[in-house]
């Protein structure tokens, strides 16, 4: 998993990355906020991040607001790091959409536990997304086999989106997932055997 | 409480920070070293030129610094620094940050001594 490390302070923004590299995470480390900004809203975007609070040119606190208000496609799980600790700090943080603070200085075992937290929750928001993802897959489906079908009066096959006239076991079996086995009514043997009989 | 007579870095405290990584602390100590000069300096223009929230700015930066090394009085100073700063009282910051001034001097002897990485817990 990826993790963007915001952090001016070299010290800090060091310690953090050999902390997080420890625990087996791809820390991308930047030390500005439009920095922090840019990687969070480019492609293949980290999908967890710990931001300092005070930083330069944009703060910890506006990048969660921006992140926020931007919709990116895979919101990201977003940690504030900051030695305020006061209690509406704390809130406006998490006002601006941070999940999750961690107050400087800090012990790394608390980092790494905050961390875990983080990418269980984006673990399970990831197969929450994949299970909405096969159920749109499936009410698509289903909404195929709604309405009018177009149907051969002669043979019995249907005209697909397409435009072409397919068998109609294979329409149905491509929008539903049925299968067909394949037998003879006892009219149709009736009938097949006396122009059987009839040929020979 | 910690006070002038203690040693000012807590090489227990700064260790267990780093997670017992002492190749890793003693790479943070180095280079704090070298960019103290440099942070000082900024610190005391902004505080002479009366700017109190770049003198907060500074202070809350060093503090957090100073915290993840063990330099626990050092850190209440800065702290001290960042409060009169932030609640634009000059007289009162112009004399913390002496007080911090003093702590960061000792701060810097500890480390300019070569055996100082040899009295950490191993």
């Amino acid at each position: 998993m990826r993790i963007l490390v915001a952090e001016d302070d070299s010290i800090t923004r060091r310690l953090l990355e050999s902390a997080l590299r420890r625990s087996g995470y791809d820390v991308v480390a930047v030390a500005g906020g439009r920095e922090a900004w840019r990687v969070l809203s480019g492609p293949e975007a980290p999908t967890l991040a710990v931001l300092d609070w005070m930083m330069p040119e944009l703060t910890g606190v506006e990048i969660c607001e921006k992140v926020r208000a931007a919709s990116l496609p895979a919101s990201p799980y977003l940690i504030i790091l900051t030695s305020l600790g006061a209690t509406d700090d704390v809130v406006r943080a998490l006002g601006a959409g941070a999940d999750d603070y961690i107050t400087k200085p800090f012990e790394v075992d608390e980092l790494r536990a905050r961390v875990s937290v983080g990418a269980r929750i984006i673990a399970l928001q990831q197969q929450l997304n994949d299970r909405v993802r096969a159920l749109e897959e499936a009410l698509a489906h289903v909404q195929q086999l709604q309405g009018l079908i177009p149907i051969c009066a002669w043979c019995r096959k249907v005209r697909n989106d397409g435009n072409f006239w397919e068998q109609v076991e294979g329409y149905l079996s491509k929008r539903s997932g049925l299968q067909f086995t394949h037998a003879i009514c006892p009219p149709c043997r009736e009938k097949a055997s006396t122009q059987f009989r009839q040929s020979g | 409480m910690t006070g002038m007579t203690d040693p000012p870095i807590d090489l227990a405290l700064a260790l267990r920070r780093v997670d017992g990584d002492q190749a890793l602390l003693e790479e943070l100590f180095r280079t704090f070293t070298d960019d103290l000069p440099e942070r000082m300096d900024k610190l005391r223009a902004a505080l002479e030129r009366g700017d109190l929230p770049e003198t907060a700015r500074s202070a809350h930066s060093l503090r957090g610094t100073l915290g993840i090394l063990g330099a626990e009085h050092g850190c209440n100073l800065a702290e001290q620094l960042e409060a009169f700063s932030a609640a634009g009282r000059p007289a009162e910051a112009a004399s913390a940050c002496r007080a911090f001034e003093r702590e960061v001097a000792r701060i810097s002897a500890f480390f300019s001594s070569p055996e100082w990485s040899s009295r950490a817990p191993r």
